[in-house]
């Protein structure tokens, strides 16, 4: 294997491959990086076996001599960072499974293992679905967050996926709160799809998707059970997750007694401010909903969080409330992550008292929702 | 060694040396879909259960045709598995610092195993060293050996069954594997690893039924410069005094994770030592301490040789617990003869 690439290149490609390399794997060839040089193009890849996650990208090459080998990531990515933005040349000794780096006066040998001893990649699949990249970004961007961390529950790690008619829909929940997004897609199933993919996956293809407005494709389960996002030069594939998604419709409230509009980043200012002593008491703030004391009169919402050591904050908005005052205590962090992925000028928050379960939205479109539970207030 | 040699030498394709009956029982449950899905090897270190483990696993994920000739030792499954690098074996790792294996060193391998084979029939779940879980992270092994996914296949490995909880070793299939006989080791050596005769029956004689130590040892013949200093160490510890003892102790105990073997080296000292003061017919192991044996036994009693004999048994006891090594150790070379 001879090959010459760009600096610039090469580093990219790592750093979007390298994501996908585990800490402590249980194989040793898995803290390694595949290169593979063929045909006017160098591949590079990684698998994390405990995720079932595998990321791929391409890059123009120069190639002289095809090849492949797998090199450790942490010192591949470590070097190729700190080479000049120049031209590097790889030289595989295939004797040795050494690789030469070459880069202006620099030279490096890294110690490889064969590809032979490599997972078999996923192969690129059909591309059943194209979906505008912004738009899966956004949808990625408005679920993830919500999806559970810990493993107690495995489905709730991952990101319920529904294909319906015309509908894309994608949902994510970890018990305390729920976030439900849906867009227009141009394909159409007349059977319904459901696929619970993992938000870790998800939050890989969020990252690699770029700014222009290339399309990804999204490639069906195939017989391993196994979906692949095919964003540019770069597959993600993922394997999906088994079990059956909490049927989620019914937790979303149906009514409220007060809906209260405010502008998104007055109130993000505010909850990260109250979010500074709510640390102390497990992250809880309280919202105090006051419906206008006359007409003509504005209504506000002041938001309190508080330290027993530390002090307090506490801050008053104005918002337009209709209904009745509510006081309700939420985890200020689940409502700074919500407000953090809503780009429009305004929010609504409703709400049917401070046991029940709050809506938070933006205003004017029914395309997102996130449903998010209030804290016991313990008096 | 290629798999036609093998092949010759044993009837078979499992590269595996006296343990003919375990591999045929595992050969003949194969070929009548008889396998169960858990297995636990026991037998001394380096007696072979990991490579059984690791034969089992190849002949079951093996892509030749004919299934008689699995495993092939050739194809890409057989390669990768011998490699550590197959993606559906999974291994549980110990502690670098206690020995022990972890409760999370347990999850993390069902974790693995909850999800399907990435390009094999099974994954296959070794577990070294199971004897070093405490109860509790056995515990964590529960679930996946009572709802083990169809593809999957465990595999424990220990000392001994006694630590083990009686909830897992009724849920797995024993194998007790025994020291292999002298003569078989010298044969494999000879005729498998074309070591010289002399050399051979050497290795066969100290491995005290270790087919594993004594191939390990033609290749690296630091193993028996090792065995050698630790002979020594323990000749010099007898003509110690309780101070040079303690600070032999104390230096030991920095590397709790060595001590295992060079106490079972050890005890089949006191094992020798024990056959000669009692004039025993049966012939002794470390043939080339013969010597020194033979003027320790004229010195010291048989209940003394039987206390420093069972002084490293207990002790390789207590290092399988969280013990302080140090005081362990202590007491243990109290027991050993020469300090009166």
């Amino acid at each position: 294997m001879r090959v010459a690439v760009l600096q610039e290149n090469l580093a990219k490609a790592l750093s979007i491959a390298g994501r996908a390399v585990e800490n402590r794997p249980i194989q040793p060839v898995l803290s390694n990086i595949l290169l593979r040089a063929d045909d006017a193009r160098l591949q590079v890849a990684a698998i994390n076996m405990g995720l079932g996650l595998s990321i791929s990208t391409w890059i123009g090459a120069k190639v002289e001599t095809e090849g492949d080998i797998t090199l450790p990531a942490r010192t591949l990515t470590d070097l190729v960072n700190n080479l000049a933005n120049e031209r590097v040349d790889l030289t595989l000794d295939a004797n040795t499974q050494t690789m030469n780096i070459r880069c202006g006066t620099t030279v490096s040998n890294i110690k490889g293992i064969s590809a032979e001893e490599f997972p078999i990649l996923p192969e690129g699949g059909g591309g059943d679905v194209a979906i505008p990249g912004k738009v899966l970004r956004d949808m990625i961007n408005q679920t993830v967050f919500a999806a559970a961390k810990e493993d107690n529950r495995p489905i709730l790690t991952g990101v319920y996926t529904l294909f319906e008619g015309n509908t894309l829909t994608m949902a994510a929940a970890d018990g305390y709160r729920l976030a439900v997004r849906t867009a227009e897609i141009e394909r159409n199933f007349a059977e319904p799809l459901e696929l619970v993919i993992p938000a870790r996956a998800l939050a890989e293809v969020a990252r690699i998707i770029s700014d222009d407005d290339s399309e990804v494709l999204f490639s069906l389960p195939d017989d391993r059970n196994m979906v692949m996002f095919n964003i540019g030069n770069t597959d993600v594939s993922t394997n999906l997750l088994e079990g059956k998604f909490p049927d989620f419709a019914a937790i979303i409230p149906k009514n409220y007694s007060t809906a209260t509009v405010m502008y998104t980043t007055d109130l993000l200012r505010a909850c990260k401010r109250a979010e500074i002593f709510a640390r102390d008491s497990s992250d809880s703030a309280k919202l105090f909903v006051q419906p206008a004391s006359g007409p003509g009169e504005p209504g506000a919402v002041r938001i309190v969080g508080q330290s027993a050591e530390r002090g307090d904050n506490e801050g008053l908005l104005d918002a337009s409330v209709e209904g009745e005052g509510v006081d309700i205590s939420f985890n200020i962090k689940y409502l700074i992550e919500v407000l953090n992925v809503i780009p429009d000028e305004r929010v609504v928050f409703e709400s049917s008292g401070a046991t029940n379960p709050g809506v938070i939205r933006p205003e004017n479109r029914d395309d997102f929702i996130h449903v998010i539970m209030p804290m016991s207030t313990g008096r | 060694m290629d798999s036609d040699q093998i092949h010759e030498f044993l009837g078979n394709s499992w590269p595996i040396y006296g343990h003919d009956w375990a591999v045929e029982h595992l050969r003949k449950s194969i070929a009548h879909g008889r396998l169960r899905h858990a297995y636990l090897l026991l037998g001394a270190e380096s007696v072979g259960k990991n490579r059984l483990a690791h034969a089992l696993a190849m002949a079951l994920n093996c892509t030749h045709d004919d299934e008689a000739a699995r495993p092939c030792l050739t194809c890409r499954s057989c390669k990768l598995t011998m490699s550590g690098n197959h993606p559906d074996m999974l291994y549980s790792s110990l502690d670098e610092n206690t020995g022990a294996l972890k409760i999370e060193a347990i999850r993390n391998v069902t974790h693995h195993l909850a999800m399907k084979p990435y390009e094999a029939r099974y994954r296959v779940a070794i577990f070294q060293d199971f004897d070093h879980a405490q109860p509790r992270a056995q515990d964590a092994l529960l679930k996946s050996l009572e709802e083990p996914p169809p593809y999957a296949l465990l595999i424990l490995l220990a000392h001994s069954a006694e630590p083990i909880l009686p909830t897992i070793t009724s849920r797995s299939q024993i194998l007790h594997l025994r020291p292999v006989a002298a003569e078989t080791i010298h044969r494999v050596l000879v005729e498998q690893y074309g070591a010289d005769d002399e050399h051979a029956e050497l290795l066969a004689r100290l491995s005290g039924g270790r087919i594993g130590w004594a191939i390990q040892a033609l290749d690296t013949p630091e193993l028996l410069d090792e065995r050698e200093t630790a002979l020594n160490l323990l000749e010099d510890i007898i003509g110690m005094n309780r101070v040079g003892r303690f600070d032999v102790a104390q230096e030991l105990s920095r590397d709790k994770l060595a001590l295992t073997p060079l106490f079972e080296l050890w005890q089949t000292y006191w094992r020798d030592l024990l056959l000669l003061t009692e004039n025993s017919a049966v012939p002794i192991a470390n043939t080339d301490r013969a010597e020194q044996l033979q003027s320790l036994a004229n010195r010291v009693t048989i209940d003394e040789a039987l206390a420093a004999l069972r002084a490293t048994s207990d002790t390789l006891n207590y290092l399988k617990c969280p013990v302080n090594t140090r005081l362990a150790l202590e007491v243990m070379f109290l027991d050993f003869p020469g300090l009166n």
